[in-house]
């Protein structure tokens, strides 16, 4: 045992083992949950699959509400007059400890570039960013298919800001019960009326776009219905739980132990 | 009587193929060298199940040289993984983005050949000016011909571990013993270089496949993200098949593999 210390010593290669300092350094509040997510202000819920459900996550995540941020103004109004507020929210989030910001509307992709100049850190505005990365995927003459909450509202804009082509096939699910006005402090919504938006939007997608050989969800509220919709349409299905997956997986990179991050030998028989 | 035949109509299954469940297929290398946790050929890496198929003959030395010889198998061993059950196609060599237009060809399957795939979304997360860089085995072999089929800028900045202690070597010598401390550094160094040479980088992008297992290192020793084939071949395979987060979102329904 001893010998081996020392020979791990003498050869400088201990990462971490035996004599080596173990030091932690500070410098922000919270540590641990490097995604800080900003959400849109809404009282409607947000079940198992949702961004805002924080038993999605199978890592811990920051939530900042958004005030004044709607649904509507966000996805009807362009987010107008909410710039500000998006970008003192974030910053709060990188104060108090996130590596990377997200948010909760696929629509915000109009901040994209403003949210990643300010916060210094990187930012996964939106769900509709995978487009041209999930196009890269493709069998020649296959595109991405976009299904979002509202195709009237989803602009040219919206796409380029992502990155993605303005030609992008788009569907909307019309009807979607989350862009109403509450009625209610505790609203209710049928579930499985959602789902049926959702697959329906993906039927149409197809059909009307036969060459569609993925889908990218919009709304951070349909990832619940991803799997569903990729089994009705024998389709690939990426949203932002898929986005931010991948997002965090860069900002803390896994530590998949010994022998990588350990002293030792290693065999497998 | 009604609810029992509705009941049973939400249960039916569907094939059409022969291994269900492992959803992504993996080309490798004809290799003997160690592959610890963390490396895409070692099982215990993936969170989910996936199918490997070895491509006989195909030698590190015969991808740097891009062995045109070795094209066709790897063609047909993905073919064959499709045929199997794979519903996506990886491969165990960044260099293989060369690949990546005729896999789609053939397979008729989403592919995800090389991590470098990664870089144009990785610099859409960052304001301009700031750059994705890649970590290499070899910047001798990297060349403009694989960042292009990457979808990456031809000057994306690069180092290399060619000049290292330990990591070149045993994938070059294709040694079954290898010092995983000593390969650990020759990243930390190539990571390193990375940053003195090009401060505008602001995340790393591991090329090789047999590098993830040290991305933690590297990410706490420069402070920045860095992103492998393992996050890229995660984001893939939760596109194929997106997660079932249960009740109220999911309820009883048809199965596909």
């Amino acid at each position: 045992m001893m010998k081996g210390m020392k020979r791990r010593d003498v050869e400088g290669r201990s990462a971490g083992g035996g004599m080596a300092p173990r030091r932690a350094f500070g410098g922000k509040t919270v540590y641990g949950a490097r995604v800080g997510i900003l959400v849109l202000d809404s009282p409607y819920p947000r079940i198992p699959g949702d961004t805002g459900n924080a038993l999605t996550w199978p890592f811990p995540v920051l939530y900042k509400v958004v005030r004044g941020a709607t649904a509507s103004r966000v996805v009807g109004g362009k987010a107008k007059g909410l710039l500000g507020a998006f970008l003192d929210n974030a910053t709060e989030l990188v104060e108090m400890g996130a590596d990377g910001i997200t948010t909760s509307c696929g629509f915000l992709s109009l901040y994209q570039a403003e949210l990643a100049a300010h916060c210094g850190v990187p930012v996964a505005a939106s769900s509709l960013m995978q487009v041209p990365a999930v196009a890269g995927l493709l069998p020649p003459g296959k595109t991405v298919g976009v299904i979002t909450v509202s195709a009237s509202d989803l602009t040219a804009e919206h796409l380029t800001a992502a990155g993605a082509p303005t030609d992008t096939p788009v569907v909307g699910a019309d009807g979607w019960p989350f862009l109403e006005e509450p009625k209610d402090t505790r609203p209710a919504i049928d579930i499985a009326h959602c789902e049926d938006l959702v697959l329906n939007a993906g039927r149409d997608l197809v059909a009307r776009h036969p060459a569609v050989g993925a889908v990218v969800l919009e709304c951070t509220r349909m990832v619940p219905f991803a799997s569903a919709l990729s089994a009705e349409t024998g389709l690939p299905v990426y949203d932002i739980y898929s986005f931010v997956s991948w997002f965090h997986a860069g900002l803390a990179p896994r530590d998949f132990g010994h022998p990588g991050s350990a002293p030792g030998d290693w065999r497998e028989l | 009587m009604k609810k029992a035949t509705a009941f049973r109509r939400d249960r039916v299954a569907h094939g059409g193929k022969t291994i269900y469940g492992a959803r992504v297929g993996i080309l490798m290398l004809d290799t003997l060298f160690p592959r610890i946790p963390g490396d895409m050929c070692n099982a215990l890496t993936w969170p989910f199940p996936v199918l490997f198929k070895v491509v006989r003959g195909a030698t590190a030395a015969r991808v740097a040289e891009r062995s045109q010889g070795m094209r066709e198998d790897f063609m047909v061993a993905a073919e064959e993984l499709v045929a199997e059950g794979a519903d996506g196609i990886t491969t165990n060599c960044g260099f293989l983005a060369l690949y990546q237009d005729e896999l789609t060809e053939r397979c008729g399957v989403p592919v995800a050949a090389s991590s470098l795939m990664q870089i144009p979304l990785i610099e859409r997360l960052f304001p301009p000016g700031k750059r994705a860089g890649i970590v290499t085995v070899s910047t001798v072999t990297l060349d403009a011909d694989h960042l292009k089929a990457a979808g990456a800028r031809p000057d994306t900045p690069v180092a290399g571990t060619e000049n290292g202690r330990e990591f070149h070597r045993f994938m070059h010598e294709n040694d079954v013993k290898m010092d995983v401390a000593a390969a650990e550094q020759d990243l930390l160094d190539a990571g390193r270089d990375l940053v003195t040479r090009h401060p505008e980088v602001g995340a790393v992008v591991l090329e090789c496949t047999n590098m993830t297992p040290y991305a933690r290192a590297m990410s706490e020793a420069l402070a920045l993200p860095v992103y492998d084939i393992y996050s890229f071949v995660c984001w893939f395979h939760a596109g194929l098949a997106p997660r079932d987060f249960g009740h109220p979102g999911s309820a009883r329904r048809e199965w596909r593999g």
